[in-house]
């Protein structure tokens, strides 16, 4: 990785901001062969996104990420372009400090988790502790629930601080309803995007998918995220798009 | 269903105002006199980095230090891959030649024989001997052996190069390629098929997604070089 300035681990800090995510199954909704069910481990996740003011702090202490001096290649003009400046957040909505931090590119995004000796989640990871409801662990197939989410997507959603939202039974916040996140590995999401009505994927496009399809086509949301992921590119920025960090296992 | 899906999926594109993607020309850059040493640090950390090259130190600072000018240069990843005969080498080495690189893998039965048969060809009407590099994304199970395997199959010269590296490392490389993959509980992997033309300064001058359509363009980069 880029070789930072690695700070040394807060493990208080770790253990506080993060809730356990107990070990689970995953079924993604575009499996392919043998892909129905996935196991994920124990992890760590963050309670809340990544605000602002964290990543105010994180940029003062590495200058190389402040907004002028990250070459091209991790940071185009897109990022953290909301702020006042490169060191300040200003008065925009936007850039309030207890905001989700945006226009953050997945390089950026690493770099945070990496200083704090964590890393960003993995796909199924984030889609497991996302498959919670504030009372059930895995609340994916409710219609009630995956309406609720959909619900959000279809309306334009204004930033609001971390934290407000009802949690998840992990006592996780906002992991719907608030920003898209950067996972480490959005590019395993193979959806290509055309015109055929079943959405399933180009088989000329990819080799070894064979032919993937939707598990369940009523959970739109799911849909929708697994799109985002896949018009994303390392280098993009967006107002829409933040992120929290994870951790392997239980202990920090 | 049709009609909607379309639609929220126009609308999710038109609300993702997406940053600039990657060059596909060879611009000046005319920031290179002006490039911050900030920038340097970026993707360089601090100089002990450099200690970890191979051999060829002095003539690889020659060539970090042009290619440490370019912000958009894929070598500011600070990466080290080992190629089919078992030796490593640093991604940046690469520096000061033009260089066609694909991320594929050496059990892949239906689009990787595809890319290195396009890349042939590419080459061939080109009339190119540009140097290329094939990137395993299996970690696991293309060893040194593998690499040689395939470097045999396809009965390629030593102006080919398959090479492997770790996960992480394979993460950003495909990242900054945009290329994408996917392990599958078969040991397949999904990927996208991705030709990439790196210039001497390590940034992309052409970049070919899927066979076919775009390979003129790709064809065209080749001569001009």
């Amino acid at each position: 990785m880029l070789a930072l300035c690695v700070s040394v681990p807060a493990t208080a800090e770790l253990v506080e901001s993060m809730s356990v995510i107990p070990a689970g199954t995953w079924r993604p909704l575009y499996p392919a062969e043998g892909e129905e069910e996935v196991a994920v481990a124990q992890f760590r996740l963050d309670k809340t996104p990544v605000t602002n003011a964290q990543y105010l702090a994180f940029v003062k202490q590495h200058e190389q990420w402040q907004r002028g001096n990250t070459p091209r290649l991790f940071a185009g003009p897109e990022y953290l372009k909301h702020w006042a400046s490169p060191t300040e957040l200003g008065d925009a909505e936007t850039a309030h400090p207890d905001v989700p931090v945006t226009h953050v590119t997945w390089w950026s995004a690493r770099a945070y988790c990496e200083a704090r000796g964590a890393r960003l989640p993995t796909i199924r990871e984030w889609e497991l502790a996302g498959a919670a409801s504030a009372t059930k662990a895995d609340a994916s197939r409710d219609p009630e629930f995956v309406a609720q989410i959909l619900a959000w997507y279809s309306q334009q959603t204004k930033l609001r601080p971390v934290g407000e939202s009802e949690p998840n039974l992990w006592g996780v916040y906002d992991l719907h309803g608030l920003v898209w996140e950067w996972v480490d590995d959005f590019q395993a999401e193979l959806i290509v995007v055309d015109n055929r009505a079943d959405g399933t994927i180009d088989p000329t496009m990819f080799c070894g998918a064979g032919s993937i399809s939707a598990s369940r086509k009523e959970d739109y949301a799911a849909f929708m995220r697994s799109a985002m992921r896949s018009s994303l590119r390392a280098e993009n920025a967006t107002s829409s798009l933040g992120f929290r960090c994870a951790m392997d296992g239980e202990t920090p | 269903m049709t009609y909607r899906l379309l639609l929220v999926l126009l609308l999710l594109a038109a609300a993702c105002d997406k940053s600039t993607t990657l060059a596909t020309s060879t611009e000046a850059e005319g920031a290179h006199a002006e490039h911050d040493e900030h920038a340097h640090h970026a993707g360089h950390g601090d100089h002990a980095e450099h200690a970890g090259h191979d051999e060829h130190a002095d003539h690889q600072h020659e060539i970090l230090a042009a290619a440490e000018a370019s912000e958009g240069s894929l070598y500011q990843l600070d990466i080290t891959l080992e190629d089919h005969k078992g030796n490593e080498f640093a991604w940046a080495s690469q520096a000061g030649e033009p260089v066609l690189v694909a991320i594929i893998y050496t059990s892949c039965t239906t689009a990787c024989p595809m890319i290195v048969s396009e890349m042939m060809t590419l080459r061939k009407n080109a009339g190119s001997d540009v140097k290329t590099l094939l990137i395993s994304m299996d970690a696991k199970r293309d060893d040194v052996a593998a690499l040689a395997a395939m470097h045999e199959r396809h009965q390629l010269d030593d102006r080919w190069t398959v090479a492997r590296t770790s996960p992480d490392n394979l993460r950003m490389l495909a990242a900054a390629l945009g290329v994408r993959y996917r392990e599958l509980p078969s040991g397949e992997f999904s990927h996208s098929q991705v030709i990439t033309l790196l210039n001497p300064d390590g940034e992309i001058d052409t970049r070919m997604e899927g066979i076919g359509p775009q390979r003129h363009h790709m064809a065209e980069a080749l001569k001009a070089l």
